[in-house]
């Protein structure tokens, strides 16, 4: 498996898909905070500090910029191996498929985790450059933390997701605006049982997130049906992994072969 | 161990309604090349996917080194190196680092192998130019790199030659002759290409819509095929008359007024020249011949042979 995860990380070498993320990790924060310079005066937070950005960055990640960010790239890391015809080189070493697939999800985890730890580095810097009060070290560790951890839980959200998507010829774009979709949809669960059980909503409470503070939740959550929400996820994602295959016929239209059926004249005139 | 190193029994592959592949019943010798000739869309490529565990047999049976595939594919697939249709590689990396990429899920730690195989093909090793950069040529050198890379005991190739100057056709073909000759490997090829085939297999199989319809070692082919002699005279019936009354030739086969064949080895051909002179007829042309693998696919596919 390290081995797998290893080559995953190289065959990002390059790849511009990567921006998706990087890009998206540095709007959340500047748009939050600028969503607070655009609004009306009177509605405008006068105690907005780096606690509040820090929340909503981890409001906004969760919602709409890791879903996206994360079934797009990891999604297409899947897709890409029937792209470039490089599944048949890697099932013929032999690689198993669900392997193939869990490298790659565990690879893509890896890229929520520096996502994470970016999104925590560029929120410091949104704030500092907007000199929002409130940055502490112990502040810094805790809601850096939290930011992380969101970005770990929302990957789980997201695994079923990558999984489909991926394996659907050139859908992962679909996948994850389907992906922003349902995240978004933390908006309307403010209370009752799906606050604390759907899904992303479930990542943000098991991240340790203050949902009646930061996002006007009628009531406390409950952690153990958070659980449950992301239990059956995980068990989503292990049958999606348990019944996924290879595509059963070979990639076409890139063949070669000469113009006709057969030659007996060699294709450079040798 | 047994000489036969590919084996398939009754292998057949069913697309929907289509069948790709029917009842096969293939046999690679151990150290040999092999070469599989047939159309595109015979039923090659599919043959060698299911070779490989890359498509599942609708029904029948691969063994490879004497061993059921189905099951075995963790000790059996190391042993195998491959090309399967049109090269396959990441284009935003480098040829080195996509070997790198597929050496570490080889578990091969030496840098050496990725290196040995860049040279054999003509490769650069560590150089810049990322794949997408890459003529067809040096793509399809690219993969033969991977495909020996590891050094496998069988090798299968599915057109290799495909995309190569002519240059690289020679070399490549020297090299795959070398890896059967000197490291004795067996190959496994597949070709559209007639000469290709001629000059590189020790035995052939022929696949014609799904079907093996021979399969054999190219010097039974050769002696099979047979020669013949192709006299070109002034009357050729009378010319048939004086073969069989003078040399007992009854074989002698008229094409016109002026063509004449005789399939019959035991001919002298200085004799039969001189008797037709001395019967005053005049012989413009004497020839033996040899059937071409082209005629002998003509006459087994029963086709055109060449589109």
């Amino acid at each position: 498996m390290f081995q797998l995860i290893e080559n995953e990380c190289a065959k990002l070498r390059r790849c511009q898909i990567l921006l998706v993320g990087l890009v998206a990790m540095t709007l959340c924060p500047a748009a939050q905070y600028g969503a607070q310079l655009i609004v009306n005066p009177e509605i405008r937070d006068p105690d907005f500090d780096m606690i509040r950005l820090f929340a909503n960055v981890i409001w906004g990640n969760t919602q709409v910029f890791l879903p996206i960010s994360l079934v797009m790239t990891g999604g297409w890391m899947i897709d890409r191996e029937n792209t470039d015809d490089t599944m048949k080189n890697l099932l013929a070493v032999p690689v198993p498929y669900r392997r193939l697939l869990a490298g790659k999800l565990a690879a893509t985890a890896l890229l929520a985790l520096a996502f994470g730890l970016y999104s925590v580095l560029a929120t410091v810097l949104t704030g500092m450059l907007a000199g929002l009060p409130g940055l502490t070290p112990a502040l810094l560790f805790s809601r850096g933390a939290q930011t992380v951890a969101a970005s770990l839980t929302v990957f789980l959200v997201c695994m079923p997701m990558i999984l489909i998507f991926g394996q659907i010829r050139g859908a992962y774009l679909g996948g994850s605006i389907l992906t922003f979709f349902l995240g978004y949809c933390i908006l309307f669960f403010k209370g009752g049982f799906l606050l604390s059980a759907y899904p992303f909503s479930a990542a943000l409470v098991l991240a340790g997130f203050d949902m009646v503070e930061f996002n006007g939740a009628t009531q406390t959550p409950s952690v153990p049906l958070s659980l449950l929400g992301m239990a059956a996820v995980l068990a989503l994602t292990a049958a999606v992994l348990r019944f996924s295959r290879p595509l059963s016929r070979p990639v076409r239209g890139k063949k070669r072969a000469g113009r006709h059926g057969l030659s007996t004249i060699p294709p450079c005139g040798d | 161990m047994s000489d036969i190193i590919i084996e398939t029994r009754g292998l057949t592959k069913r697309y929907g309604d289509q069948v790709s592949v029917s009842k096969l019943n293939l046999h690679v010798k151990k150290g040999r090349i092999y070469g599989l000739l047939g159309r595109n869309g015979a039923g090659k490529t599919t043959t060698m996917r299911m070779l490989l565990g890359l498509a599942a047999p609708s029904a029948g049976t691969v063994h490879l080194f004497g061993r059921p595939l189905k099951g075995g594919e963790r000790e059996i697939l190391p042993r195998v190196g491959s090309l399967i249709e049109s090269p396959g590689f990441y284009p935003n990396l480098t040829g080195t680092e996509n070997l790198k990429i597929f050496a570490r899920l080889r578990k091969l730690k030496n840098e050496a192998a990725i290196k040995n195989a860049l040279e054999l093909v003509n490769l650069p090793w560590r150089d810049k130019k990322l794949y997408s950069q890459y003529s067809l040529g040096m793509k399809q050198r690219l993969a033969i790199a991977l495909a020996i890379m590891h050094n496998p005991e069988l090798l299968i190739l599915d057109e290799p030659l495909n995309g190569l100057d002519p240059i690289g056709i020679a070399e490549v073909r020297e090299f795959i002759r070398a890896l059967c000759d000197e490291s004795g490997k067996t190959i496994l090829i597949s070709s559209h290409i007639l000469s290709e085939i001629a000059l590189l297999a020790d035995d052939i199989g022929i696949i014609d819509g799904g079907v093996l319809l021979e399969e054999e070692s190219f010097s039974e082919l050769e002696q099979k095929n047979g020669r013949y002699f192709r006299f070109l005279v002034s009357n050729a019936p009378v010319a048939a008359r004086i073969l069989s009354d003078g040399l007992g030739i009854s074989s002698a086969a008229v094409n016109g007024g002026h063509e004449l064949t005789v399939r019959d080895p035991r001919l002298d051909m200085g004799e039969a020249i001189r008797l037709l002179v001395e019967a005053g007829l005049t012989v413009t042309d004497a020839h033996l011949c040899e059937d071409t693998l082209e005629d002998y696919f003509k006459k087994i596919t029963g086709g055109e042979g060449i589109a």
